[in-house]
């Protein structure tokens, strides 16, 4: 059973990343959800996306202490999302901080007690801010068992023709930057 | 695409279900979580919004009679809206098959209440089934046709949150071509006045026995035996993913599909064998209380809330007796990480309206749609909200009781909500003369739903450009003297419009106009 939780902010490209991790998983024919969250909850509040393959999967949702990955691409919601981590799951998170309105200067980045990378900047970096999510995709890809060829694919079945080389451009930024061990 | 099997949102696979089925003819109105449906069938067959969920059926009604297989989808509220053709059309059965997708919201993600549909299903004496996964949100549509065309009834497919926005794995079938069946004039089938109505009530009541009898055989319905016998649990729809996910395969469990009519054979085969029978349902105690009316003892609500959605763990803590305490952890972060509720987007005109609002410390009656968001701290600035039109009318009603607030209580209601339901309380509030003022906030879009567009856009679901309604125009034919426009960017302005509306003592209308930020320059 793999899970993977995402945790980031609405517009942040959670679903998209989703996308991308399903049709991964689903090429080696296993069982796969994703639990995905439309609707209100989508203006700019947390948004918690979910994937999980194995044998067979029931729920779509991932219960706390059972992540082996969880992607954040915002401090406070990566730290937010932390109960989910299981004993021995992978962290990867953005530094990027969208402050909360009315929240004290609780600083997201000195609690989780680790390195975090700097997805926007090697999004900007690849040629589209936007491409955050993929960077980080590109930083999980590290820690998962797949070739850079299952990732392409992947990528190229949801991402459209004239956004394919920056996206490609921006995981393999995430994947160096994970590789560096600079997370 | 040669690999047949997807990962699909239940809501296209809805809509695929739709394509399979040839279905003709799809109207809706937008409402999160059932929008998807509507948007993907629009790619593979006719699909449109209409201006509310009870036009929308009614419009699917018409397109049943006339021999077309017809859909409509809507959120749960929306089915009260459209309840009311709904339960006649019980009695007069269709022509080409219709079916009604509802999709609930157990928790309220996006919703202003969490009601249980399945109730509806009794009330109407419409049969109802329940998918729990992609797969069978596509399998049951089709089924769900076929069900209506042999039973001559409308049958509804009850979704939730969690089918309609999950993706799971899809292996999609073949396609049919739309057929029309023919139309027969037959006024006792289809003209509901009492003599015939009396009638189609007893043919409903025969229908349902039959129904029910297959209900009792239905592939729909099956039991999953377990390695042991202990423990045995009745559910549907996403319970039962929740349950298998939370007890294993040591318990047996009797999963249904169909939720109306209901079973009862294989619960008592259920109950013959196992020592235990637990009934997990989200929201209210639909099947348990069918379970105890055919005798079978079960365990339920007693135990298991009534609110919002279950977890795997909570069912663990609940039947099986584990504990599983909140980590130290966990409280550290709700202390330290504060919540992250929607808002406003940046460049909102819906901002500077409520900076006005705010700034004259208005009473307001509020409304459904991004707007209601001004509810949310540091704006405040709302005092109700309930349902789609609720605004304008409770507006009448609140001034009515307090005749000396009219200059400091407004209505506020967006474009696409008042086309839905805010006309005629306008027209209440002309009839019954109450000095009400009335904001309209017209973005031209329906929005949180994700801008679907509505009659005042100009444009269809399908693309086509069409006349936009004219909102001062139809606030003018209401009968309201006083209409005026202003621009949510211009504070002063509006400030000035709104307080001179305010000022007047007979109904007004203040029509706020700017575009979406998400979306200007894009129309």
């Amino acid at each position: 059973m793999i899970n993977i939780v995402i945790a980031g902010v609405g517009g942040q490209g959670s679903i998209l990343a989703a996308k991308v991790l399903g049709s991964l998983l689903l090429s080696r024919r296993m069982d796969v959800k994703v639990n995905e969250v439309h609707g209100m909850s989508q203006r700019g509040g947390s948004v918690v996306t979910m994937v999980r393959a194995g044998d067979k999967v029931y729920s779509p949702l991932v219960s706390p202490g059972e992540a082996d990955i969880i992607m954040g691409l915002e401090l406070h919601e990566a730290m937010r999302a932390t109960p989910y981590l299981s004993k021995n799951g992978k962290m990867i998170v953005s530094s990027r901080n969208i402050p909360i309105r009315q929240a004290g200067q609780a600083s997201a980045s000195g609690l989780i007690g680790q390195k975090h990378i700097d997805a926007l900047e090697l999004a900007k970096e690849a040629g589209n801010p936007r491409s955050e999510n993929v960077v980080l995709l590109g930083a999980a890809s590290k820690a998962m068992d797949f070739t850079q060829d299952e990732w392409e694919q992947a990528l190229r079945a949801h991402i459209k023709p004239q956004h394919i080389n920056v996206n490609l451009k921006a995981f393999t930024l995430g994947r160096e930057a994970a590789e560096e061990e600079r997370v | 695409m040669n690999d047949k099997r997807s990962l699909m949102m239940g809501n296209e696979a809805v809509a695929r279900g739709l394509f399979e089925a040839g279905c003709a003819f799809v109207s809706s109105y937008p409402g999160t979580p059932s929008t998807e449906i509507t948007e993907f069938a629009a790619k593979d067959l006719y699909a449109e919004w209409a201006p509310n969920e009870k036009v929308a059926v009614e419009a699917a009604i018409g397109a049943s009679l006339a021999g077309a297989r017809a859909f409509s989808g809507m959120k749960h509220v929306g089915l009260n809206v459209a309840a009311d053709p709904l339960f006649t059309a019980a009695y007069t059965g269709v022509n080409g098959g219709l079916v009604i997708a509802v999709a609930d919201d157990p928790g309220c993600h996006s919703s202003q209440n969490e009601q249980d549909s399945r109730h509806y299903a009794a009330a109407m004496k419409l049969p109802m089934l329940e998918p729990s996964d992609s797969q069978e949100c596509l399998d049951f549509t089709k089924a769900a046709f076929d069900l209506s065309e042999r039973f001559d009834t409308p049958v509804l497919l009850r979704l939730s949150t969690r089918i309609s926005h999950s993706r799971s794995v899809v292996t999609v079938g073949e396609e049919t071509s739309p057929t029309l069946r023919g139309y027969e004039k037959n006024l006792g089938k289809y003209v509901m006045v009492p003599a015939a109505a009396r009638v189609r009530h007893a043919a409903l009541e025969e229908r349902l026995a039959v129904i029910g009898k297959e209900c009792e055989v239905s592939e729909l319905n099956r039991v999953e035996w377990g390695t042991e016998r202990k423990l045995g649990v009745v559910t549907s729809g996403i319970s039962y993913q929740t349950a298998r996910e939370a007890l294993g395969d040591s318990v047996s469990y009797c999963k249904l599909g169909m939720v109306y009519p209901l079973p009862v054979e294989p619960l008592l085969e259920l109950a013959a064998t196992v020592d235990e029978i637990w009934v997990i349902e989200e929201l209210d105690d639909y099947i348990e209380t069918h379970c105890k009316k055919h005798g079978i003892k079960v365990r339920g609500k007693a135990e298991l809330s009534p609110l919002g959605e279950y977890t795997a763990l909570q069912l663990r803590e609940a039947i099986l007796g584990e504990n599983h305490k909140e980590s130290p952890q966990t409280d550290f972060l709700k202390e330290n990480v504060p919540q992250r509720p929607p808002v406003l987007c940046p460049g909102c005109p819906h901002l500077g309206t409520f900076g006005v609002i705010k700034k004259l410390e208005l009473t307001v009656m509020g409304d459904i749609g991004c707007y209601t968001l001004g509810a949310s701290p540091p704006l405040s600035a709302m005092d109700m909200c309930v349902c789609m039109g609720a605004s304008v009318s409770s507006l009448h009603g609140f001034l009515k009781a307090r005749p000396d607030w009219f200059n400091k209580t407004v209505a506020v209601i967006g474009d696409s909500t008042f086309m839905h339901s805010g006309l005629t309380g306008l027209l209440n509030i002309v009839y019954n003369q109450s000095p009400a003022t009335v904001m309209i906030l017209d973005n031209s879009i329906t929005g949180m739903t994700g801008h679907q567009p509505n009659p005042g856009t100009g444009v269809t679901l399908a693309g086509s450009e069409v006349p936009s309604l004219d909102l001062e125009a139809v606030c003018r034919a209401l009968g309201v003297r006083r209409v005026v426009t202003a621009d949510p960017r211009d504070s002063k302005g509006l400030e000035e419009s709104l307080t001179k509306e305010l000022a007047a003592a007979e109904p007004s209308v203040v029509i706020v106009r700017r575009p979406c930020a998400l979306l200007e320059g894009k129309l």
